[in-house]
């Protein structure tokens, strides 16, 4: 039947009337408004057709429009010396001309002023009109486009009698005669249907077809099982072998590529090995010269880099005039815009195509047309034919059946020792008692477990899954775990067994007999074992961790299948060869420790070239992973730098997972760094880590990405940092007088955008807790503004943000000048400018400071007026030194000068006594009296010699204080006798200098 | 190296590297009584100690080491640096053994270190302090042991006191200085083992830790516990 048949092809149902090729013109001129487009007023049968109509529409009394858009394009290309159709334009004038001259001819001008869009488009011009007037009058459009026939038609002709929309015809000229378009369009696909029906498409557009291909195709998957590619085969068994014949190549979109490359860091392992084995295939096209990637550049520009639809598009469009086309997709909407797009008119051939189920090659159109609506769920006679959804990427792979058979439970192996009475359940005792112990907490919520599970009721089982003992209830599932606030008890039963070594065969619950291959890693619990399984690594237990507790813990892990991606979940049970329990095996994990990004220089080193752009995309890729695992009530608990590796900003592995914290199992490690104020100090064996516990570690882990390694509470005057982080003193906000750490951090600080900076306040300064996904939220807003240039790239910015033009040029004193130059803030300047400083730059105050604590020490007060002082003051490490091999004790100021005062207080009276006043200080300026008056200087070197004499020699006994006293009591006398007798001055002199020199032999000074 | 190039290397090292430190200060007996092969052992066993820091990437970023010898007289041979930047330092036996003395320079220069720490805004551990001797002291000690007893007392320091050799003296002494911990005796050829497990077990100390162990007591109980299967298979008192 044609009609069905070809229902979605022609998007409308042919009437009887439709398949009349030729129009009657009379009844044409007489009912309808006739529409003619450019084209063929350009065509060579132009003249003959439109002549021939002349004399009905004037019987008629009916006129042609013409666009004016179609006059503009053929008055602008007549007077073109170099168009080619010359000819054909001045021939269309002429026509146009003539028909005016009739009278027959309207020139349909747009009302409202200037025209949109381009001046020659009359296409959707001519969609837009004919919506617009298709209730109110019949109307044909007499056009040459294939496309632009097919939507005016689909447009009005969907349900047309209900919506009584009038007659809307379209026609072409062809053979200097009138041709309706719809006989066209269905002959048109049933043709490419016929001929391809039976026929070897392969071998054809293995030929002479350019073959591009979509990703769908590629990675396309078996409809029931995610783990068989079709796409994989179909390429590199079916398609290569022909290609490699012909020398054709296949062509691949760089949008593909990428798309690919993205895919293979799903969360969807399925989608993810099938993307893997994609590529895999197109490396063998490359290898044999078959291989033609698109380059980005020459395609779609835009943002959504693997978003690959636009391509084909624009490659069909532009190549199938030119060659044989053929696409294959597996995406319908993709598949119905390009046969949408397919122009008829042209004599290449066009293909859409799909792979089936059973490696074939299939025409989209025949598919099409078998299924009435978008999501085609029936199966057809060929039955299976799956179309993964594009967008599915993402999401996470919907919880089949089917996963449940593969993944038996994990007793299926050796069986494990257990101790007495389980015999009926393959649940060891302690794991019975457990529930008993849950049923108690979980009291509030009364009637959930009273309900008896019976095996008909899937509900009662569901909820259960994981308390009822029947097997029925342990199977698979991606329930989330249920939230415990009690600790179960802990089950101490050592088990029998000990740590095997490398060669060992041990024997997986699902994989049975492997070998341990290679050591890998050893940490305080166990080790980890390479294995003779493909991707899979082991971890065994050292003989003291193998508690019945571990088991229940794991066995309860096992209990849901969780395939996340990035998180090293473990699968199966490890037993040695009597059957002992003795590990587990997961996935193989690879990438560096989250380490090596928090470490400017590790960063530097193996991740170079990351900027704050990547750092971003990588807490987002983090945050993501650990929300998923929140969703199910999985706590991390550890949450820790050694326990994520990284391969790239989009791809991460959280690894140790037998250590999260799942219902009443709690996570029994963790560091200080991520463990908030109100847990410090305690003992993570004995506490369940709440949702608040573990959002803390969370936004620490944050922190630490975005301040590479720096944690949020250090501060300068910190602290140890269990300390640091029990005191709670944020030093990134005001509200406190914490200072944050020398170094780049207050400068990164202050280019986070304000969003960020408020969770981050929020969390440490005030205590509370902000979810993930407004985390995510924001640090995706911020990742907007750094690819928009809002927000600066670079990960440690050297200077701190400023407003543009709020910026005063300085140069630091300190730095040499070729790196003196930097720009402050205006108010910064000010604030210099008030105190009559120089700028220094932090770095060179950074230096000033570690030289000053390198130079000074720390002491307490050990004065003896007041012992119980006790203050701590810092003094240069050379003075203290020189005390301390005086044996004198550090005072502090106020103690030094509160015994100057008392000493001074002593003092004052006998000076006195002798009559003469000077204070101390004032005598160790003062010179010698009489050697001044000798020598009429007090700058003379015999007076400065006679001083330092004093102050060096004199001073230190107690005799020689004793001396000076006296000396300074009379010798004012002495002087003034010389000064007033200036012939004494000759004899004193000689008796000083022979003095002088008897003390300069003396004391060598 | 001029002091204005060392002051920016170490500046460098505080501002770039925010990793929590534990400064280790390794105080050596270069008395008379090490010359010849102890002080060749002490010399290639701190060579592999640095070795064994660098190799393990957390602990290459964390430890900060100080050296102080005392042998005749006291000397503070290398005060903290980044293992980066740590070299092994020359050592000559002579003289006696002023334990007291270097025990006070050493609780000095730690004290000094953590004010360093703080005052930057640098994350910090406890800090251990290595007390390797094989003779009894010879100058006073008993204001040492004050101070040591406290601070251990307080959790504010890790001492891991090591005898080299069979002499009663320098155990006696050791046992009185440290409150805690019985002192650990070491042939000289095992000094490069006890060095490679401090290496170790300051990585444990960073890694995650079981948490009613404070860090103080997690350095004692891993001195106690996995030194011996880990240095020596042997049990206590091996020579």
């Amino acid at each position: 039947m044609p009609n069905s048949h070809c229902l979605t092809h022609l998007g409308f149902e042919p009437k009887n009337d439709d398949l009349k090729v030729e129009p009657n013109i009379d009844q044409l001129t007489k009912d309808f408004t006739i529409f003619v487009d450019t084209e063929p007023l350009l065509d060579p049968s132009a003249n003959v057709i439109f002549n021939s109509m002349l004399p009905f529409l004037s019987s008629n009394q009916n006129r042609l429009v013409v666009s004016e858009r179609s006059v503009n394009y053929i008055q602008d290309h007549a007077d073109d010396a170099e168009n080619r159709n010359n000819e054909a334009t001045r021939n269309a004038i002429s026509l146009l001309k003539k028909m005016d001259g009739h009278g027959v001819l309207v020139v349909a001008k747009e009302p409202n002023g200037p025209l949109i869009g381009d001046r020659y488009c009359t296409e959707s011009l001519y969609k837009e009109k004919f919506v617009q007037f298709q209730m109110a009058q019949n109307m044909c459009l007499i056009t040459q486009r294939e496309t632009l026939a097919h939507q005016i038609l689909k447009n009005s002709r969907n349900n047309a009698i209900q919506r009584g929309v009038k007659r809307i015809d379209t026609y072409y000229l062809s053979g200097n005669k009138l041709n309706n378009w719809i006989p066209k369009l269905l002959q048109r696909s049933t043709n490419t249907e016929q001929r391809f029906r039976n026929d070897d498409i392969l071998g054809k557009i293995s030929k002479d077809y350019k073959i591009i291909v979509d990703t769908c195709s590629l990675a396309l998957t078996k409809f029931d099982d995610d783990n068989v590619t079709i796409g994989d085969s179909f390429f590199r068994n079916t398609l290569l072998p022909a290609l490699k014949e012909t020398g054709n190549r296949l062509i691949v979109p760089g949008r593909v590529k990428l798309e690919l490359d993205k895919h293979v860091n799903s969360e969807n392992p399925a989608l993810s090995s099938a993307a893997q084995k994609a590529i895999d295939t197109l490396t063998e096209y490359a290898k044999s010269g078959l291989l033609a990637v698109g380059r980005e550049e020459d395609e779609i520009v835009g943002v959504n880099e693997s978003f690959a639809d636009p391509v084909f598009l624009r490659l069909a469009i532009r190549f199938q005039s030119d060659s044989n086309i053929c696409i294959i997709t597996q995406d319908t909407s993709l598949a119905r815009v390009l046969l949408d797009n397919r122009d008829q008119s042209s004599c290449k051939e066009y293909l859409v195509l799909f792979v089936t189920q059973n490696c074939k090659l299939a025409l989209w159109e025949s598919k099409l047309s078998k299924a009435p609506k978008e999501g085609f769920t029936n199966s057809s006679k060929t039955g299976n034919h799956s179309v993964p959804a594009r967008e599915g990427g993402s999401a996470l792979p919907p919880a089949k059946p089917d996963k449940a058979r593969e993944f038996p439970r994990p007793a299926a192996g050796p069986p494990p020792t257990r101790p007495a009475g389980a015999s009926a359940s393959t649940r060891p005792a302690g794991f019975v008692q457990r529930n008993t112990q849950r049923r108690g907490a979980d009291g509030g919520r009364p009637g959930r477990f009273d309900q008896p599970a019976t095996q008909g009721n899937s509900k009662t089982v569901n909820n259960n899954a994981n308390n009822n003992a029947s097997d029925n209830a342990r199977q698979t599932s991606n329930e989330p775990f249920k939230l415990v606030s009690v600790v179960n008890p802990a089950n101490n039963t050592m088990l029998e067994a000990s740590a095997p070594d490398v060669g060992a065969v041990l024997h997986g619950a699902k994989s049975g007999a492997f070998t341990l291959t290679e050591f890998v890693a050893e940490g305080g619990e166990g080790a980890i074992y390479l294995t003779s399984l493909p991707n899979v690594v082991c971890k065994t237990y050292f003989k003291e961790q193998l508690t019945g507790a571990r088991k229940e813990k794991l066995d309860l892990m096992l209990s849901r299948n969780i395939a996340i991606s990035g998180v090293c979940w473990p699968q199966e049970l490890v037993f040695d060869g009597n059957g002992n329990f003795i590990g587990y095996l997961m996935p193989k994990a690879e990438g560096r420790k989250l380490r090596s990004v928090l470490h400017k220089k590790l960063m530097a080193n193996y991740f170079p070239g990351w900027k704050r752009e990547t750092l971003t995309q990588l807490a987002i890729t983090i945050l993501k992973t650990i929300d998923r695992l929140h969703k199910l009530n999985i706590f991390i608990g550890d949450i820790n730098p050694e326990n994520i590796l990284v391969v790239n900003e989009k791809r991460v592995f959280v690894v140790d997972c037998d250590s999260f914290q799942v219902e009443g199992f709690p996570c029994p490690v963790g560091t200080d760094t991520f463990t908030s104020p109100d847990r410090q100090g305690q003992n993570f064996t004995k506490f369940l880590r709440s949702r608040e516990d573990e959002l803390f570690a969370v936004t620490t882990l944050l922190f630490m990405i975005l301040f590479p390694g720096k944690a949020p509470y250090s501060a300068q005057g910190g602290s140890e940092i269990s300390e640091n982080i029990k005191n709670r003193t944020f030093p990134y906000v005001r509200d406190n007088d914490s200072k944050p750490p020398d170094g780049p951090w207050q400068f990164i600080w202050s280019h986070l955008p304000r969003q960020l900076k408020e969770d981050f306040a929020a969390v440490f300064a005030r205590g509370e807790r902000i979810p993930i996904e407004d985390l995510t939220k924001h640090l995706n807003w911020s990742l907007k503004d750094i690819q928009s240039g809002k927000q600066t790239n670079e990960v440690f910015p050297d200077k701190p943000w400023q407003r543009e033009g709020s910026t005063v040029t300085v140069y630091c004193e300190l730095c040499p000048p070729e790196k003196a130059k930097t720009e402050i803030s205006i108010k910064e300047f000010e604030r210099l400018e008030e105190r009559g400083e120089n700028f220094r730059c932090k770095s060179c105050r950074t230096l000033k400071k570690v030289v000053k604590l390198d130079t000074t020490r720390e002491v307490s007060c050990e004065s003896q007026i007041s012992p119980q002082c006790k203050k701590v003051f810092s003094i240069s490490t050379e003075r203290l030194d020189k005390m301390r091999r005086e044996g004198k004790g550090c005072w502090c100021k106020p103690c030094l000068d509160e015994q100057m005062t008392i000493w001074e207080q002593e003092r004052r009276p006998r000076r006195s006594s002798y009559g003469y006043g000077n204070s101390h200080r004032h005598q160790a300026k003062a010179g010698c009296f009489v050697a001044t008056a000798t020598y009429q200087s007090e700058v003379a070197p015999e007076v400065l010699f006679l001083r330092k004499f004093r102050d060096l020699i004199l001073r230190k006994t107690r005799l020689g204080r004793g001396f000076v006293r006296n000396y300074y009591a009379y010798s004012p006398y002495l002087a003034g006798v010389i000064y007033r007798f200036p012939f004494l001055r000759t004899p004193a002199r000689c008796i000083l200098n022979s003095v002088i020199g008897l003390l300069k032999k003396a004391y060598k000074i | 190296m001029s002091y204005d190039k060392i002051m920016r290397l170490r500046m460098e090292e505080l501002t770039e590297n925010p990793s929590a430190r534990v400064p280790v200060c390794l105080a050596l007996d270069t008395s008379g009584s090490m010359m010849g092969s102890r002080i060749q052992a002490l010399r290639a066993a701190f060579q592999t100690f640095i070795q064994a820091v660098k190799e393990d990437e957390l602990a290459s970023i964390s430890v900060e080491t100080a050296v102080v010898t005392f042998g005749g007289h006291v000397k503070k041979v290398q005060d903290f640096v980044g293992i980066e930047r740590q070299e092994v330092p020359v050592l000559e036996a002579a003289g006696g053994t002023p334990m007291g003395e270097a025990i006070h320079v050493c609780l000095e220069i730690l004290d000094q270190a953590k004010r360093v720490y703080s005052e930057v805004g640098v994350d910090y551990y406890q800090p251990w302090l290595v007390l390797m001797t094989d003779g009894a002291a010879t100058d006073d000690i008993s204001e040492a042991v004050q101070k040591c007893h406290r601070l251990i007392k307080n959790r504010k320091l890790t001492l891991f006191p090591i005898v080299i050799g069979d002499d009663r003296g320098g155990y006696d002494t050791l046992s009185t200085i440290s409150p805690f911990l019985t002192p650990l005796r070491i042939h000289e050829t095992n000094i490069a083992q006890f060095f490679k497990w401090l290496a170790k077990s300051a990585n444990k100390q960073l890694a995650s830790n079981p948490g009613d162990k404070k860090s103080v007591d997690l350095g004692q109980k891993l001195f106690q516990e996995t030194i011996w299967n880990d240095v020596f298979r042997g049990g206590p008192g091996t020579l």
